[in-house]
């Protein structure tokens, strides 16, 4: 038999899962794990011979630059969750945050499905407008988080709603990272995908916000709960409060207005701006630099998983290890793969994050053009059953930054994860059986 | 002790990431700075910069390529050649550098460039593992490329906008796509950097009176638009004579034809011909090292177009290009881009006999196939004033 | 004027990257943890190589 670059591929992803398990027997964080797991499958590649078909020589420094290159991949998306953190931080640390949950709970707290529906969409914005689940999370998954406390939700609740509503707003439209990314490797236009991702994604958040906020009947006293509450630093009030998010909006939403004549400010910098908001308007003085080294400490894991993720991805591309994955999901038989994507998609969003997208959803688009089938509806089911991979490990961004704004202590897989399962199979179901039946559905929506 | 090994720990660490920042910043710096020599033929007549054509793109700068200019001094038509929009495609710069490196022109006008979208030469894509340069054996040496990106880099354009709305037509494209240059058509003045580029080349179409444009391009196999020649509506009747006679006299594997959709905005073959009187057209070719199901990604591949994963995917019908153990070399896809050129020319000059170009020194399909090297010329054989630098 | 604009969001944007630099340094000499340092070490490398303009 001879050695081909399969066997070389399957060594390397073979090398990669031993050097996860080692990892984790020896007690190393995550972002170490996914580095050994980088440095295990190079070497793997450097050892392996190709067989039959020979490649490239790989020196040394090259090596090195692929290691360097990779740190890169999420540099943006790194940039965009420690300005939206720092920003939030500050929020926080100003007393804001304080202010705005005692204004929410004091006039909504007995309109329970009032409250509900505005939280939802609270928690829907910021994703929709960045396509972030993160930055959702970030932005106000504290505040909401807060206000449902306050309503008698348990906290494994709370945490997996905000986990449940960051996936829903990140891939609610306008903005759905994973079908553009997709639609653009592709060359398909993003056009169209509006409704599916709007009702797919509206659906799931109504369904995990009142699913999961079951039995809360808000019927304590309202000045009792308020009182409750921490008090925010004098010198607030609702004006001070709301500049900040419209500083954040009119930066987001003037490029949709008037595009031609906007600059492009990018997200680190929109957030930027709102922080220099929060600094203007706060009664309180804060420290900078130490909310800079808080907002790191933080999100030390999920910067960390980022950076090391992308170094795996780059080495799973230069190794034919990525290759070999995304082939082996494209040539499944069709009845396979509606049957199993409802998996395969957000286990591989755990493990790649948005690299996903170009991966799997480039040669699936190509795959149902060929078979007939309506890429925009399969391409909207598949962009929103991504973001629910974003609780899974290894690298679970958006359910750790979830767990980490909420101050969760319960256990992850045991109390969080538990109470996404429901919510997380309803939306997958919703969406395979909208894949399945995506042409009559096509044509119902006009798309 | 403890406190002894955390600072030996941060110490050591602090050692690594430094000697690996310092090797791959110095690979980063020799790729970013490295010169790709072109040696004009005999029969070009000027080399202008593209900030000559519009203050959008400063003197000097990143995006202020070359533009060859080769003028028979009879009157004809004019014809502009686009290479490098897309660096991650090298069939783009290749072919343009051969044509200016052996092009005459008896009649009519020809400009060429040969790296539009400069910037993104000079980066490799994060997260794909490329290599950093390509090159190809010459009768007088190697000669090499940079291999870049399919966007401008972010040294030159940062940050990127949430979502990348395009001017004119106000269509959402992905964020990353306001550095994509075959995005940024008809281009905007005050724009960021890939944006101007695209103004500045059309004011050179709309200032020289350009006839018609051709932009060297090269796609995955998954991908439907594949070993095609897309056309805008005032190119529709030359594109089919092109495609029909290139594949029945030349090609092995048929060139298809396309009309350019009016419903994706910010290419080439539609922005072009819609901003300017000019018909532009898009020529694509087979390039495995972009499928994401590829095997091991580096210059092998890219140059030699084999990869048996690849193949499987056609086994199972994925593809729109038939795909063997022959690959897709590069000499092929070279080849045909340079006879789709010619033959486009010739097409065009039929069928618009007031915009005739005629051209002399073009190999042919089969003299590229068989020797290409030979096609690249040694800057060390000729005048000074004859080589440049993209 | 667009362009001046820009170019000055984009000077902003790498002074966030620097802000954000220093913090993790701090971060990476505050810790006491073995492995938040290798870790701290890593992220530092491409807001490093952005602001020294060579990635």
């Amino acid at each position: 038999m001879q050695f081909t670059m399969y066997h070389h591929a399957f060594v390397v992803i073979a090398v990669i899962v031993v050097a996860f398990i080692g990892a984790k027997k020896f007690k190393l964080n995550t972002e170490l794990t996914l580095l050994t797991a980088s440095v295990a499958a190079l070497l793997a590649h450097v050892i392996t011979p190709m067989g039959v078909d020979a490649r490239s020589a790989l020196p040394f420094t090259e090596i090195i630059r692929h290691f360097v290159e990779g740190t890169f991949t999420y540099f943006d998306v790194c940039m965009t969750f420690l300005s939206a953190t720092f920003f939030m931080t500050l929020y926080k640390e100003a007393g804001g945050i304080d202010y705005l949950v005692r204004v929410i709970v004091g006039k909504f707290y007995k309109k329970r499905i009032v409250l509900l529906l505005m939280l939802m969409v609270i928690m829907m914005i910021p994703g929709a407008v960045t396509g972030s689940g993160a930055t959702t999370v970030l932005t106000v998954g504290g505040l909401v988080g807060a206000v449902l406390a306050t309503m008698g939700v348990k906290e494994d609740r709370r945490v997996a709603l905000v986990f449940m509503l960051a996936a829903m707003s990140a891939a609610c439209p306008p903005i759905n990272l994973w079908a553009m990314m997709a639609a653009a490797g592709a060359n398909m236009p993003y056009t169209g995908f509006g409704t599916p991702l709007l009702l797919l994604t509206g659906v799931g958040a109504l369904f995990s916000t009142f699913y999961l906020t079951r039995g809360c009947k808000c019927d304590g006293n309202v000045e009792d709960v308020v009182a409750e509450l921490p008090e925010p630093p004098s010198g607030w009030n609702f004006l001070k409060a709301i500049i900040p998010f419209v500083v954040l909006l009119v930066a987001i939403l003037g490029a949709r207005v008037i595009p031609a004549y906007w600059p492009v400010i990018g997200m680190p910098m929109i957030f930027g701006l709102s922080a220099l908001a929060v600094v203007l308007v706060s009664p309180k003085k804060v420290n900078l630099m130490e909310v800079g080294l808080t907002t790191v400490t933080n999100l030390k894991e999920l910067v960390g998983i980022m950076v090391m993720v992308g170094i795996l991805n780059q080495i799973l591309t230069l190794t034919a290890a990525r290759g070999l994955v995304s082939l082996g999901v494209v040539i499944l038989p069709i009845w396979l793969l509606f049957a199993a994507l409802w998996i395969i998609l957000p286990v591989s969003e755990g493990v790649l994050q948005y690299a996903v997208a170009p991966l799997f959803g480039v040669p699936l688009i190509m795959l149902f053009n060929m078979l007939g089938y309506n890429p925009v509806i399969a391409l909207s089911c598949w962009a929103v059953m991504w973001p629910v991979g974003d609780c899974l490990p290894p690298t679970a961004v958006v359910g750790k930054a979830a767990v980490m704004q909420m101050n969760y202590k319960g256990d992850y897989n045991k109390g969080f994860l538990k109470n996404v399962l429901v919510p997380a199979l309803v939306v997958l179901a919703l969406c395979t059986v909208v894949m399945i039946f995506n042409k009559p559905i096509g044509s119902f929506l006009g798309v | 002790m403890k406190k002894l090994s955390l600072n030996a720990v941060k110490v050591i660490a602090l050692c690594v990431i430094a000697f690996c920042m310092a090797i791959a910043g110095f690979l980063f710096r020799e790729h970013r700075t490295f010169k790709e020599t072109v040696v004009v033929s005999e029969g070009c007549t000027e080399v202008k910069k593209l900030s000559d054509y519009s203050d959008a793109i400063k003197p000097g700068s990143v995006n202020d390529c070359n533009v060859y200019i080769y003028d028979s001094g009879v009157e004809g038509g004019t014809f502009l050649i686009i290479g490098g929009s897309h660096p991650e495609e090298p069939t783009g710069p290749m072919v343009a550098q051969l044509l200016a490196e052996n092009l005459k022109v008896t009649k009519g006008k020809v400009f060429i460039i040969t790296r539009a979208n400069n910037s993104a030469s000079t980066i490799t894509r994060i997260g794909e593992a490329y290599p950093r340069f390509y090159t190809l054996e010459t009768n007088y040496g190697t000669r090499t490329w940079r291999m870049g990106q399919r966007h401008a880099a972010e040294l030159d354009s940062w940050p990127d906008p949430e979502v990348y709305i395009h001017y004119p037509s106000t269509q959402n494209l992905a964020n990353v796509d306001i550095r994509n240059l075959n995005r940024n058509w008809p281009g905007k003045e005050d724009g960021l950097l890939s944006e101007r580029t695209a103004f500045a080349i059309m004011e050179l179409i709309r200032n020289e009176g350009v006839d018609y444009t051709l932009d060297y391009h090269e796609a995955e196999l998954e991908y439907s638009v594949e070993n095609t020649l897309v056309a805008h509506d005032r190119g529709f009747d030359v594109a089919s004579m092109v495609s029909m006679t290139l594949t029945a006299d030349t090609f092995d594997v048929p060139i298809g034809m396309e009309f350019s959709p009016a419903a994706l905005r910010g290419l080439s073959h539609r922005d072009i011909g819609d901003h300017s009187n000019a018909a532009s057209f898009l020529v694509e070719v087979a390039e495995p090292m972009l499928d994401r199901i590829r095997g091991v990604t580096d210059e092998k591949l890219l140059m030699e177009g084999k990869d048996i994963f690849v193949i499987k995917a056609g086994e199972h019908g994925l593809l729109y290009a038939p795909m063997d153990e022959n690959g897709w070399p590069i000499e092929k896809r070279v080849a045909r881009h340079v006879a789709t050129t010619t033959r486009l020319i010739e097409m065009y000059s039929m069928m618009h006999p007031d915009q005739e170009i005629l051209v002399e020194g073009i190999p042919t399909y089969q003299e590229l196939l068989t020797n290409l090297g030979a096609y690249y010329r040694n800057p060390a054989a000729v005048d000074s004033s004859r080589v440049y630098f993209d | 004027m667009l362009v001046l604009i820009n170019g000055f969001i984009t000077l902003c944007t790498y002074g966030i990257a620097l802000f954000f630099l220093i913090s993790i340094v701090r971060s990476f000499l505050k810790t006491k943890n073995v492995q938040d340092a290798i870790v701290y070490a890593v992220m530092m490398v491409p807001f490093i190589l952005r602001m020294l303009r060579l990635k």
